[in-house]
Protein backbone atom coordinates (compact mmCIF):
# COMPACT_ATOMS: atom_id res chain seq x y z
CA UNK A 1 0.00 0.00 0.00
CA UNK A 2 1.48 3.36 -0.98
CA UNK A 3 2.42 5.70 1.81
CA UNK A 4 2.71 9.45 1.64
CA UNK A 5 6.16 10.96 1.20
CA UNK A 6 7.47 12.90 4.15
CA UNK A 7 5.72 16.32 3.94
CA UNK A 8 9.17 17.96 4.05
CA UNK A 9 9.71 16.46 0.60
CA UNK A 10 6.45 17.58 -0.98
CA UNK A 11 7.64 20.95 -2.20
CA UNK A 12 11.00 19.76 -3.63
CA UNK A 13 9.56 16.59 -5.15
CA UNK A 14 6.14 17.66 -6.39
CA UNK A 15 6.08 21.47 -6.29
CA UNK A 16 7.13 21.98 -9.92
CA UNK A 17 4.78 19.32 -11.28
CA UNK A 18 1.84 20.85 -9.41
CA UNK A 19 2.86 24.27 -10.66
CA UNK A 20 3.00 23.16 -14.29
CA UNK A 21 -0.33 21.45 -13.99
CA UNK A 22 -1.95 24.55 -12.50
CA UNK A 23 -0.28 26.79 -15.05
CA UNK A 24 -1.58 24.78 -18.00
CA UNK A 25 -5.09 25.03 -16.69
CA UNK A 26 -5.14 28.55 -15.27
CA UNK A 27 -2.66 30.31 -17.58
CA UNK A 28 -1.62 32.64 -14.75
CA UNK A 29 1.73 32.18 -13.01
CA UNK A 30 0.95 34.10 -9.81
CA UNK A 31 -2.32 32.28 -9.37
CA UNK A 32 -0.70 28.93 -10.07
CA UNK A 33 1.90 29.60 -7.36
CA UNK A 34 -0.82 30.56 -4.92
CA UNK A 35 -2.78 27.39 -5.58
CA UNK A 36 0.33 25.22 -5.18
CA UNK A 37 0.74 26.73 -1.74
CA UNK A 38 -2.93 26.21 -0.87
CA UNK A 39 -2.68 22.64 -2.09
CA UNK A 40 0.32 21.80 0.05
CA UNK A 41 -1.25 23.40 3.11
CA UNK A 42 -4.49 21.51 2.54
CA UNK A 43 -2.40 18.36 2.18
CA UNK A 44 -0.75 18.93 5.54
CA UNK A 45 -4.13 19.42 7.07
CA UNK A 46 -5.68 16.30 5.63
CA UNK A 47 -2.74 13.89 5.45
CA UNK A 48 -4.33 11.64 8.06
CA UNK A 49 -7.20 11.07 5.58
CA UNK A 50 -4.87 9.63 2.96
CA UNK A 51 -6.42 6.31 1.95
CA UNK A 52 -3.23 4.78 0.58
CA UNK A 53 -4.77 4.21 -2.81
CA UNK A 54 -2.52 6.44 -4.88
CA UNK A 55 0.92 7.95 -5.03
CA UNK A 56 1.66 11.15 -3.13
CA UNK A 57 1.72 13.09 -6.38
CA UNK A 58 -1.63 11.79 -7.58
CA UNK A 59 -3.11 12.58 -4.20
CA UNK A 60 -1.76 16.13 -4.27
CA UNK A 61 -3.00 16.65 -7.83
CA UNK A 62 -6.49 15.63 -6.73
CA UNK A 63 -6.34 18.30 -4.03
CA UNK A 64 -5.09 20.82 -6.58
CA UNK A 65 -8.04 20.08 -8.88
CA UNK A 66 -10.43 20.88 -6.05
CA UNK A 67 -8.56 24.09 -5.35
CA UNK A 68 -8.82 25.14 -8.99
CA UNK A 69 -12.53 24.48 -9.02
CA UNK A 70 -12.89 26.40 -5.74
CA UNK A 71 -11.06 29.28 -7.28
CA UNK A 72 -13.32 29.36 -10.30
CA UNK A 73 -16.39 29.28 -8.07
CA UNK A 74 -15.05 32.09 -5.92
CA UNK A 75 -14.33 34.17 -8.99
CA UNK A 76 -17.88 33.79 -10.22
CA UNK A 77 -19.25 34.81 -6.86
CA UNK A 78 -17.04 37.84 -6.57
CA UNK A 79 -17.32 39.21 -10.09
CA UNK A 80 -20.52 37.83 -11.52
CA UNK A 81 -20.93 40.62 -14.02
CA UNK A 82 -17.42 40.66 -15.43
CA UNK A 83 -17.64 38.92 -18.78
CA UNK A 84 -20.95 37.14 -18.31
CA UNK A 85 -20.92 33.83 -20.10
CA UNK A 86 -23.93 34.58 -22.26
CA UNK A 87 -22.26 37.73 -23.50
CA UNK A 88 -19.04 35.89 -24.09
CA UNK A 89 -20.97 33.32 -26.07
CA UNK A 90 -22.46 36.01 -28.29
CA UNK A 91 -19.19 37.79 -28.86
CA UNK A 92 -17.16 35.08 -30.40
CA UNK A 93 -18.47 32.29 -32.48
CA UNK A 94 -15.61 30.59 -34.28
CA UNK A 95 -18.17 28.21 -35.75
CA UNK A 96 -19.86 30.97 -37.73
CA UNK A 97 -16.99 31.48 -40.17
CA UNK A 98 -16.50 27.76 -40.70
CA UNK A 99 -19.91 27.17 -42.24
CA UNK A 100 -21.72 28.50 -45.28
CA UNK A 101 -25.22 29.89 -44.76
CA UNK A 102 -26.64 26.56 -45.91
CA UNK A 103 -24.80 24.75 -43.09
CA UNK A 104 -22.02 23.14 -45.14
CA UNK A 105 -18.33 23.46 -44.17
CA UNK A 106 -16.66 26.36 -45.97
CA UNK A 107 -13.50 24.33 -46.54
CA UNK A 108 -12.69 20.64 -46.70
CA UNK A 109 -11.37 19.41 -43.36
CA UNK A 110 -7.77 18.27 -43.04
CA UNK A 111 -6.89 14.75 -42.09
CA UNK A 112 -5.07 14.80 -38.78
CA UNK A 113 -4.33 11.10 -38.80
CA UNK A 114 -5.11 8.52 -36.16
CA UNK A 115 -6.42 10.24 -32.99
CA UNK A 116 -4.34 8.06 -30.65
CA UNK A 117 -1.18 8.63 -32.66
CA UNK A 118 -1.89 12.34 -32.70
CA UNK A 119 -1.86 12.56 -28.91
CA UNK A 120 1.68 11.13 -28.92
CA UNK A 121 3.11 13.69 -31.33
CA UNK A 122 4.97 16.41 -29.46
CA UNK A 123 4.66 18.80 -32.38
CA UNK A 124 0.92 18.54 -32.30
CA UNK A 125 0.80 19.00 -28.53
CA UNK A 126 2.96 22.11 -28.84
CA UNK A 127 0.65 23.55 -31.48
CA UNK A 128 -2.30 22.69 -29.25
CA UNK A 129 -0.76 24.58 -26.34
CA UNK A 130 -0.26 27.61 -28.54
CA UNK A 131 -3.80 27.41 -29.83
CA UNK A 132 -5.15 27.17 -26.29
CA UNK A 133 -3.27 30.36 -25.50
CA UNK A 134 -4.92 32.07 -28.46
CA UNK A 135 -8.45 31.42 -27.19
CA UNK A 136 -10.02 34.11 -25.00
CA UNK A 137 -8.56 33.33 -21.53
CA UNK A 138 -11.88 32.74 -19.89
CA UNK A 139 -13.00 30.33 -22.59
CA UNK A 140 -9.68 28.49 -22.38
CA UNK A 141 -9.99 28.14 -18.61
CA UNK A 142 -13.52 26.84 -18.82
CA UNK A 143 -12.49 24.37 -21.47
CA UNK A 144 -9.50 23.11 -19.48
CA UNK A 145 -11.65 22.83 -16.38
CA UNK A 146 -13.97 20.58 -18.33
CA UNK A 147 -11.01 18.52 -19.49
CA UNK A 148 -9.49 18.02 -16.11
CA UNK A 149 -12.67 17.00 -14.36
CA UNK A 150 -13.70 13.50 -15.16
CA UNK A 151 -17.17 14.22 -13.86
CA UNK A 152 -20.13 14.61 -16.16
CA UNK A 153 -20.59 18.14 -17.39
CA UNK A 154 -23.84 18.36 -15.44
CA UNK A 155 -21.84 18.34 -12.23
CA UNK A 156 -19.70 21.12 -13.60
CA UNK A 157 -22.83 23.15 -14.42
CA UNK A 158 -24.01 22.92 -10.85
CA UNK A 159 -20.62 23.88 -9.50
CA UNK A 160 -20.34 26.86 -11.80
CA UNK A 161 -23.98 27.90 -11.73
CA UNK A 162 -24.22 27.89 -15.51
CA UNK A 163 -26.96 26.28 -17.56
CA UNK A 164 -26.04 23.12 -19.48
CA UNK A 165 -27.02 24.73 -22.78
CA UNK A 166 -24.71 27.65 -22.10
CA UNK A 167 -21.86 25.39 -21.12
CA UNK A 168 -22.30 23.19 -24.19
CA UNK A 169 -22.34 26.23 -26.44
CA UNK A 170 -19.12 27.52 -24.91
CA UNK A 171 -17.39 24.16 -25.13
CA UNK A 172 -18.51 23.80 -28.74
CA UNK A 173 -17.05 27.20 -29.54
CA UNK A 174 -13.81 26.37 -27.79
CA UNK A 175 -13.50 23.14 -29.79
CA UNK A 176 -14.32 24.90 -33.06
CA UNK A 177 -11.81 27.64 -32.25
CA UNK A 178 -9.07 25.14 -31.46
CA UNK A 179 -9.85 23.14 -34.58
CA UNK A 180 -9.54 26.15 -36.82
CA UNK A 181 -6.35 27.29 -35.12
CA UNK A 182 -4.78 23.85 -35.42
CA UNK A 183 -5.62 23.56 -39.09
CA UNK A 184 -3.81 26.81 -39.60
CA UNK A 185 -0.78 26.11 -37.42
CA UNK A 186 -0.31 22.42 -37.74
CA UNK A 187 -0.02 20.97 -41.18
CA UNK A 188 1.58 17.61 -40.62
CA UNK A 189 -1.65 15.67 -40.94
CA UNK A 190 -1.48 15.06 -44.66
CA UNK A 191 1.85 13.31 -44.43
CA UNK A 192 0.56 10.56 -42.14
CA UNK B 1 -34.22 16.36 -44.96
CA UNK B 2 -30.69 15.56 -43.94
CA UNK B 3 -29.11 17.25 -40.96
CA UNK B 4 -26.68 20.05 -41.89
CA UNK B 5 -22.94 19.78 -41.24
CA UNK B 6 -23.24 22.60 -38.78
CA UNK B 7 -25.88 20.78 -36.76
CA UNK B 8 -23.89 17.55 -36.98
CA UNK B 9 -20.74 19.24 -35.66
CA UNK B 10 -22.68 20.60 -32.73
CA UNK B 11 -24.04 17.16 -31.90
CA UNK B 12 -20.58 15.63 -32.15
CA UNK B 13 -19.35 18.15 -29.60
CA UNK B 14 -22.35 17.61 -27.33
CA UNK B 15 -21.85 13.90 -27.50
CA UNK B 16 -18.86 14.46 -25.24
CA UNK B 17 -21.15 16.19 -22.73
CA UNK B 18 -24.41 14.27 -22.69
CA UNK B 19 -25.92 11.08 -24.07
CA UNK B 20 -27.63 11.88 -27.38
CA UNK B 21 -31.29 11.01 -27.81
CA UNK B 22 -32.10 8.10 -30.06
CA UNK B 23 -33.38 10.36 -32.86
CA UNK B 24 -30.22 12.46 -32.69
CA UNK B 25 -28.03 9.37 -32.78
CA UNK B 26 -29.75 8.01 -35.86
CA UNK B 27 -29.68 11.32 -37.72
CA UNK B 28 -26.01 11.81 -36.86
CA UNK B 29 -25.09 8.29 -37.93
CA UNK B 30 -26.87 8.78 -41.24
CA UNK B 31 -25.08 12.08 -41.79
CA UNK B 32 -21.67 10.61 -40.98
CA UNK B 33 -22.23 7.73 -43.36
CA UNK B 34 -22.57 10.23 -46.20
CA UNK B 35 -20.30 13.12 -45.20
CA UNK B 36 -16.53 12.75 -45.26
CA UNK B 37 -15.91 16.19 -43.77
CA UNK B 38 -17.99 15.54 -40.68
CA UNK B 39 -16.39 12.13 -40.28
CA UNK B 40 -13.05 13.92 -40.33
CA UNK B 41 -14.36 16.40 -37.78
CA UNK B 42 -15.38 13.54 -35.49
CA UNK B 43 -11.82 12.21 -35.68
CA UNK B 44 -10.40 15.66 -35.01
CA UNK B 45 -12.56 15.96 -31.89
CA UNK B 46 -11.39 12.60 -30.60
CA UNK B 47 -7.78 13.55 -31.32
CA UNK B 48 -8.28 16.86 -29.52
CA UNK B 49 -9.70 15.15 -26.46
CA UNK B 50 -6.93 12.55 -26.27
CA UNK B 51 -4.26 15.19 -26.83
CA UNK B 52 -5.59 17.44 -24.09
CA UNK B 53 -5.51 14.54 -21.66
CA UNK B 54 -1.96 13.72 -22.74
CA UNK B 55 -0.89 17.36 -22.42
CA UNK B 56 -2.34 17.53 -18.93
CA UNK B 57 -0.60 14.31 -17.94
CA UNK B 58 2.72 15.51 -19.31
CA UNK B 59 2.78 18.45 -16.94
CA UNK B 60 3.24 15.92 -14.17
CA UNK B 61 6.39 14.52 -15.73
CA UNK B 62 9.55 16.29 -14.88
CA UNK B 63 10.16 18.86 -17.57
CA UNK B 64 8.91 22.35 -18.35
CA UNK B 65 8.35 25.54 -16.39
CA UNK B 66 9.29 25.48 -12.71
CA UNK B 67 8.42 27.46 -9.63
CA UNK B 68 10.55 30.57 -9.33
CA UNK B 69 13.01 30.78 -6.44
CA UNK B 70 10.88 33.47 -4.83
CA UNK B 71 7.71 31.45 -5.04
CA UNK B 72 9.48 28.38 -3.70
CA UNK B 73 10.82 30.32 -0.71
CA UNK B 74 7.42 31.84 -0.02
CA UNK B 75 5.68 28.48 -0.10
CA UNK B 76 8.35 26.86 2.07
CA UNK B 77 7.83 29.61 4.62
CA UNK B 78 4.06 29.16 4.61
CA UNK B 79 4.51 25.45 5.20
CA UNK B 80 6.90 26.13 8.08
CA UNK B 81 4.44 28.48 9.68
CA UNK B 82 1.72 25.92 9.39
CA UNK B 83 3.81 23.34 11.25
CA UNK B 84 4.53 25.72 14.08
CA UNK B 85 0.87 26.40 14.66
Amino acid sequence: MPRLDDPQQWLPRHGDALYRYALLHLRDAALAEELVQETLLAGLESQHNFAGQSSTRTWLVAILKHKMLDHYRRLRREQPEAEPDAQLADLLDPAASQFLPDGHWTQPLQRWGDPHGLAQRQQFLLALEECLASLPPRLARLFMLRTLLDEASETLCQELAITPTNLWTLLYRARMGLRRCLERDWQQGESV
Amino acid sequence: MMMSCRAASRLLSEQQERPLRLGEQLALRLHLSLCGNCLQFARQLTGLQLSLRQLSQQQLDDAGPELSGDARARIAQALQQYKRR
